[in-house]
């Protein structure tokens, strides 16, 4: 693994634990097994584009259905709607790519954030990107973080 | 403070701000909503509010956009980012542009508090 992407990794689980702590009321986020080069199915979640003239990756948060709504319900602090749960998972990748902006600055300080798409099934990645997928627990929740790393050309 | 308007595209997001706004003691605000920068700069034209708490992204209009607008119309009220882009360049342009404060998310109520006890001292 080289060590952009672990950057991208450390800075993507930093992100989610501060959100975890801060926004969720967890006790805060942790990897709980090894990295894996293809995304997970059967998710729910969201990604958003970070793209800047030195690097570049789309970042996602999913898990499966019944954990986005609970995440959601976290979140929000209700009971949530699936139209509720899809906009705070959009809301929590959006959260944790600015959190990952702040922490890769050194890295490329030209990143820019873009907007949050939804994913439903399986996140896949474009051309030229190298899958990096990584099972975490928010508090006692399974998660992944996956990331679409940006090959160099 | 009587009206504050949250603009935000996600409405997972104007709920969270509008629960921390309550949870602030701002409780008996009366609290308008719009969905991006254009419907942000038509609500304060329409309803001159008190506080506008507005996210940085959005569609159609950002945030910093509807801020340059409100410049140009020579009308800004007390206005405060609350926005995943915590960068110090996004915090400088946003001071410069006529923002009393920028909270990155995740932020807490005390975030919110001592942001807009910092912008009356001012």
């Amino acid at each position: 693994m080289s060590s952009v992407a672990d950057a991208w990794v450390a800075a993507t689980l930093g992100a989610a634990d501060e959100l975890a702590v801060t926004a969720l009321g967890y006790s805060g986020a942790r990897t709980v097994a090894d990295r894996q080069p293809s995304a997970p199915v059967g998710v729910l979640g969201a990604y958003l584009p970070l793209i800047g003239a030195r690097a570049g990756a789309h970042v996602g948060i999913v898990a499966e259905p019944s954990v986005a709504t609970a995440l959601a319900e976290a979140l929000l602090g209700c009971t949530p709607t699936e139209e509720d749960t899809a906009d705070a998972m959009a809301e929590i990748v959006n959260i944790v790519g600015g959190g990952v902006k702040s922490r890769l600055v050194e890295l490329d300080s030209t990143l820019k954030l873009g907007l949050p798409v939804l994913v439903e099934g399986r996140l896949r990645s474009f051309a030229r990107q190298q899958t990096i997928s990584v099972p975490i627990e928010m508090g006692e929740l399974p998660v992944w973080i996956v990331i679409l790393l940006s090959l160099e050309e | 403070m009587n009206r504050i308007l949250i603009i935000d595209d996600s409405k997972a997001m104007r709920m969270i701000v509008a629960r921390t706004v309550r949870q602030a003691g701002f409780g008996d605000c009366t609290i308008v909503e719009a969905t991006n920068g254009a419907e942000g700069l038509a609500a304060v034209r329409a309803q001159a509010p008190d506080l506008v708490l507005c996210d940085w992204n959005m569609p159609e209009m950002s945030g910093y956009d509807l801020l340059e607008a409100l410049n140009a119309d020579g009308n800004v009220p007390p206005f405060g980012f609350i926005t995943s882009e915590g960068t110090p360049d996004i915090k400088i342009k946003a001071l410069k542009a006529g923002a009393s404060f920028l909270i990155v998310k995740p932020f807490t109520v005390a975030a919110l508090q001592d942001a807009v006890r910092g912008m009356k001292a001012a």
